[in-house]
């Protein structure tokens, strides 16, 4: 089996590094691909607007050559009426295609945005592990972003700019293709210049956002220890520290800023050059009579108009290699494999009893560090167990097995005779209910919270676990009852009033075993009693087990179990235990400190 | 209000002033270079090519060039002035806003926020500064330009103004719809994206809670909702711009149309008028549209900026609550003994508004001799932390006082106060640097031996040997590369280092177990024999050793006495202590 997960994370890795760009893109297209007539009616569309865009110019030259040919008003106005209809198929086109391109990049951002969370909520909690939370989110949110910018500004301006430059060129050579050649010395001397300037300021810019992320880390680690910087007395070094750090933004990011601007005056220079040398080649060849003042009207139009869609694809093109890296990233997210699968052919778990039983199990997070090593033990259905011992020495572990957030390395777990491996993870889980140290409820009404843990559990069923979890009264309090909502996970109410909702979310669960992480460590001995009240209730029948820090907790469990680097080394009830003056005697008499023990003996 | 903002912005700007005046100078300059183009390319078409003078096409060519170099090395001297105002005027903001942040009192930063704080300190900032670039950089030209094509066009061909004018009008429409309509869309999009993240971020951080309750499908469902809200807001603003754009360049064409028609009619019937004059007007049609790009560009960003100025002025204008005294009493710290007395002090805390909240503590009456242990104990929310924080003055008393050696702590100035009080807060806060540097955090002169000392008092060494780098190793951002526990050990550390008078520990061995803690307090109690000793506890176990324990119930002392007598005379003390150290969890008859 250790084999097997080292095989796949071996894999994974492989397919980490091996995503081109192209691929990477043709992916990202290919939620765009799914609208194909659309897509395909926009593109028509782009090009019409193109078109129209290139005949502008064309017509000036028209309009001039009227003109200047001392031709009748009624000509003139014939090549007016032409720029009217161009006008028309200009706005026709230009909307339509902008229309179709940004309700279809929309919808396909939301069904990536869609795919990434389905896929991110299939996975298993070795995922999370790897990385925390706040980075993930903060990765997704931003990846996300940059492909929105991607869908619903690139794609456009891609289409735009190369459907432009290809309608201009066409035109530009059918009028004269030695002025053609003119416009596209100037335009790769564009070209040098955007990517010259492109090289400096990109890493100039990244190198501003590492200063930028140094300057808000360390914002915000002094703000968050004000106190000790008031406390140490250390205001002015901590100042002077903040000081030399915005500088060094301010120098950086000046630089980065400056040579960003540069690229727009440069260009107008050379557009201006570009202008000129037509005018004086052009002139020359009207002087000559080689051509038209107005075809040289239309070279003036044509070369001005093809700058913009060039420059535009220069600044296009960070924001598509932007894309193409939060793309792969979000890519690797979705092609994460769910270390924890269902077997094909996994059944549905039966009604738990309660005969919970560890054999020989072995366990480790990371391959080759092990973490259990060799556990048994039998749990009687409606007997409590608790789990005691060092930090770190494998009792959350147990219960991360036992649910099958992770699959061991070795030996077996089996409930009621049912390995669990063989039973669908879903009908396993729902029978089993959690308790955790750090109580979590989602925005929302209590109600909602209550009913989360079973979908049709009626308003009765959760209020009276609110009872029996003794959160009623409480709840009652509050201005809306039942229908309260809680703001950003519950912060308007106590730990202990969070940990008494949970508790009664865990009752309308209908559990068949129980666990309690630490579920009491958090709060003040009056709050524990309370709880320790609603957690009786909550008990009854169940086969449980109890994590605790604090001995009294388990203290009448019916066996405890005290674990130590990864094995059970001591196993019986608190007495048999305490009689036999073994690890976990010494962990219990550590509370007294020694001194004291005297003074314990008549409430003992 | 914004102008206020941004005058007193411009009074305290921080580099010259005539910089600022020479990119006035340059911004007019540049428009004027920029202006000039289209008419000298005018004078080339009638005077040059119609004209047939080949000499004269170079002459004005060569004046075109010119006019570009100019318009593009004065626009680059410009940036130059852009960037350089704006960096330091940013970084000069943001550091008095630091400094200024660095002398409040805990009162301020509680009701502000860190959080809060954090975003005015680095995005406000930002803000400002990218602000300030767009103006300087660019916004005088955009009326220079308007105005100037208006005016050329009238000189040179003054029957086409009308149309210049008319054209001006509607774009000026499409810039108001763009604000109305397109800018506030972008908002409301930018909300919709910060709930769809937010229910990602829930359901991320409740992944056990979904698992454990199989509820995947519904997630998904809540989710899909949001993200389709997200969709029909995202496509308001593009729709509209979808409708914008092409209408933009369809009234440049009927521009352009109705240019060369009226010039046309002209030019034919022999006006006076030019075909180079006509094709030039059409160009200033060109240059009418970028004042107009300029403000939709720039005006969002000064917008943006004014509301950030408004949040860093407010903290700038705050005032701190706790400052040194104005009549400091003359002190020898290193005669000072620790006598720490509580005369009838009461505590209020200030809410938002700056009223006073109801009371945290009520008449304390409290005497700590030298080189005694208090055990502070009591539930969350009775007092204790808000009781010791009274005495290195993170607050002040509301009524009441607290003194060391009968000095009222309001009349020993900040920095020997909190020299002679060292304290180990709840939450044990490192910085990112070495091992070193964080013991050393408050007496930076302190030897090597002596931290060490420190360290081992704290049993801080045991762990930090293991390290390669001992001493020199690294603690990464907020001391997420250690445990807990180890964290404590730490601050313990560099509260020790100090050597103060008084020592308070505020449940800071809470993630260390049992032994370790006895084993910490047992070395504080031989090492730090004549320093006064305050240590605040939710578990009993930690001050089951102390000379004087204080039970703390609703902001009020209820008992005081040594373990021993709580223990034989008041009742709470008995119902903490068997909970936590008696009989506990019963079930229901179920055995013993």
């Amino acid at each position: 089996m250790t084999d097997v997960s080292v095989g796949s994370e071996k894999e994974s890795k492989e397919k980490r590094e091996s995503p081109t760009m192209i691929t990477t893109t043709r992916r990202l297209l290919s939620y765009l691909m799914i609208y194909r007539l659309r897509l395909t009616i926009a593109v028509i569309m782009m090009i019409g607007f193109s078109i129209a865009l290139g005949m502008l110019p064309v017509l000036m030259g028209m309009a001039t050559d009227t003109i200047t040919s001392h031709g009748q008003i009624a000509n003139l106005q014939l090549v007016i009426f032409w720029f009217v209809i161009d006008a028309a198929v200009l706005w026709i086109c230009g909307f339509t295609a902008q229309k179709l391109l940004s309700d279809i990049s929309q919808d396909a951002l939301k069904n990536l945005r869609t795919d990434l969370f389905n896929h991110m909520q299939s996975l298993s909690l070795s995922f999370f592990d790897r990385q925390p939370i706040g980075e993930l989110m903060s990765r997704v949110s931003s990846d996300t972003d940059v492909i929105d910018q991607f869908y619903s500004n690139g794609i456009q301006q891609v289409l735009q700019s190369v459907t432009t430059i290809i309608v201009l060129t066409t035109v530009m050579i059918l009028l004269n293709p030695f002025l053609t050649m003119l416009i596209y010395i100037a335009v790769f001397g564009m070209i040098a210049l955007s990517a010259t300037i492109a090289r400096i300021s990109g890493p100039a810019f990244e190198k501003m956002q590492e200063n930028l992320g140094e300057l808000n880390g360390f914002v915000e680690e002094r703000l968050y220890g004000h106190k000790v910087t008031i406390a140490y007395r250390q205001e002015n070094s901590t100042s002077k520290r903040f000081s030399e750090l915005s500088e060094k933004v301010a120098s950086i990011g000046g630089k980065a800023e400056f040579v960003a601007l540069i690229s727009m005056p440069a260009a107008t220079i050379i557009a201006n050059l570009q202008i000129v040398l037509l005018l004086i080649v052009g002139g020359i060849m009207v002087i000559e009579g080689d051509i038209q003042l107005g075809e040289l009207v239309a070279f003036l139009g044509l070369s001005a108009s093809i700058s913009s869609p060039l420059s535009q694809i220069f600044s296009v093109y960070e924001l598509i290699i932007g894309a193409i890296a939060g793309a792969s990233r979000v890519f690797q997210i979705l092609d994460e494999k769910p270390e924890v699968a269902d077997r094909p052919d996994a059944k549905l778990m039966p009604q738990i009893t309660g005969d919970v039983r560890f054999e020989n199990v072995d366990f480790s997070y990371i391959p080759g560090r092990t973490v259990l090593r060799k556990n048994s033990f039998r749990a009687l259905p409606g007997r409590v167990f608790g789990l005691c011992g060092p930090t770190g020495a494998g009792k959350s572990t147990i219960i991360n097995i036992l649910t099958r957030y992770y699959d061991i390395d070795g030996g077996k777990i089996t409930i009621d005779d049912d390995n669990i491996r063989e039973v669908q993870q879903d009908s396993l889980r729902s029978q089993i209910a959690q308790v955790l140290q750090e109580p979590f409820l989602f925005s929302g009404t209590i109600i909602e919270n209550l009913r989360y843990a079973r979908e049709g559990a009626t308003d009765m069923e959760c209020m009276d676990a609110a009872r029996r979890a003794g959160a009623y009264n409480f709840i009652m309090a509050q201005p809306d009852g039942f229908n309260a909502c809680l703001n950003d996970g519950g912060v308007n109410l106590s730990q202990g009033q969070r940990q008494m909702i949970t508790i009664a979310r865990a009752m309308v669960a209908k559990p068949r075993l129980l666990i309690l992480d630490e579920a009491t460590s958090n709060v003040d001995t009056r709050t524990e009693k309370l709880i320790q009240a609603g957690l009786l209730h909550l008990q009854e029948g169940k086969t449980s087990f109890i994590i605790a820090h604090r001995l009294s907790t388990i203290k009448h469990a019916d066996c405890i179990l005290y674990i130590n680097k990864g094995e059970i080394a001591e196993q019986g009830t608190h007495d048999e235990l305490m009689a036999s003056k073994g690890s976990y005697y010494r962990l219990y008499m550590s509370q007294f400190r020694g001194k004291v023990i005297e003074n314990l003996k008549p409430i003992g | 209000m914004q102008v206020s903002n941004y005058s007193r912005l411009f009074k305290l700007y921080p580099g010259e002033r005539r910089w600022l005046i020479l990119s006035l100078g340059l911004n007019v300059v540049v428009a004027s270079a920029t202006l000039a183009i289209p008419a000298l390319s005018a004078e080339l078409i009638n005077n040059g090519i119609i004209a047939k003078n080949f000499e004269y096409c170079t002459n004005i060519g060569f004046f075109m060039l010119i006019a570009a170099l100019i318009a593009g090395i004065c626009q680059v001297a410009n940036s130059a002035i852009a960037v350089w105002a704006a960096e330091i005027t940013s970084h000069y903001l943001r550091t008095q806003l630091f400094a200024k942040i660095q002398s409040l009192s805990s009162g301020n930063i509680d009701r502000f926020r860190s959080s809060d704080l954090q975003v005015r300190l680095t995005t406000d900032a930002q803000n400002v500064k990218t602000a300030m670039l767009q103006s300087v950089n660019y916004l005088l030209q955009a009326p220079l330009l308007l105005i100037g094509s208006i005016i050329i066009t009238h000189f040179m061909a003054p029957s086409l103004t009308w149309i210049m004018i008319v054209i001006l009008l509607f774009f000026f429409i499409l810039l108001i719809i763009y604000f109305r309509i397109v800018e506030p869309a972008f908002s409301r999009k930018q909300q919709q994206i910060d709930r769809v993240n937010k229910a990602l971020k829930e359901t991320l951080t409740g992944i056990r809670v979904v698992k454990a309750f199989v509820r995947q499908k519904f997630e998904i469902a809540k989710f899909e909702n949001a993200t389709e809200d997200l969709r029909i807001a995202a496509c308001v603003p593009q729709n509209v711009m979808a409708y914008l754009i092409p209408t933009m360049f369809a009234i440049t064409i009927l521009g352009f149309a109705a240019i060369y028609y009226t010039g046309g009619v002209q030019v034919l019937e022999g006006t006076g008028l030019s075909i180079g004059d006509v094709t030039s007007v059409a160009q200033y049609i060109l240059i009418l549209m970028m004042p107009l790009l300029i403000i939709a560009i720039v005006l969002p960003f000064i917008t943006q900026a004014n509301s950030s100025l408004t949040r860093i002025f407010e903290i700038l204008d705050s005032v701190p609550e706790i400052s040194n005294p104005v009549n400091p009493a003359q002190l020898d710290p290193s005669r000072l003994k620790g006598r720490v007395v509580f005369e009838n002090v009461s505590l209020n805390y200030r809410n938002a508004r700056g009223d006073l909240e109801g009371e945290v503590l009520k008449n304390i009456n409290l005497v700590a001799e030298p080189g005694e242990t208090i055990g502070l104990l009591g539930a969350t929310g009775s007092g204790k932390t808000s009781l010791i924080s009274l005495i290195p003055r993170f607050y002040d008393v509301t009524r009441g006082r607290v003194t060391i050696d009968g000095t009222d702590v309001r009349s020993i100035p900040l920095d020997v106060l909190r020299s002679i009080v060292s304290v180990c807060l709840q939450e044990s806060v490192l910085f990112s640097g070495t091992i070193r540097d964080n013991i050393k955090f408050g007496t930076p002169d302190l030897t090597d031996d002596d931290m060490l000392a420190a360290s081992i008092a704290a049993d801080a060494d045991n762990f930090v040997k293991n390290i390669p780098e001992e001493y020199d190793g690294k603690i990464a951002r907020r001391g997420s590369n250690f445990s807990g526990g180890q964290k404590q050990r730490l601050a313990i550390s560099r509260a020790l280092a100090q050597k103060p008078k008084i020592l308070i520990l505020d449940d800071s061995t809470s993630a260390c177990d049992v032994a370790t803690e006895a084993q910490i307090q047992d070395e504080i109690v031989k090492i730090m024999a004549t320093t006064t000793k305050f240590i605040v506890a939710q578990r009993i176990s930690s001050v089951l050793t102390a000379d004087k324990i204080i039970l703390l119930d609703n902001a009020t002392i209820v008992a005081t006495g040594t373990h021993s007598e709580l223990l034989a005379s008041n009742s709470l003390y008995r119902e903490i202590y068997e909970s936590q150290l008696g009989e506990g969890l019963k079930r229901g008859g179920d055995n013993s």
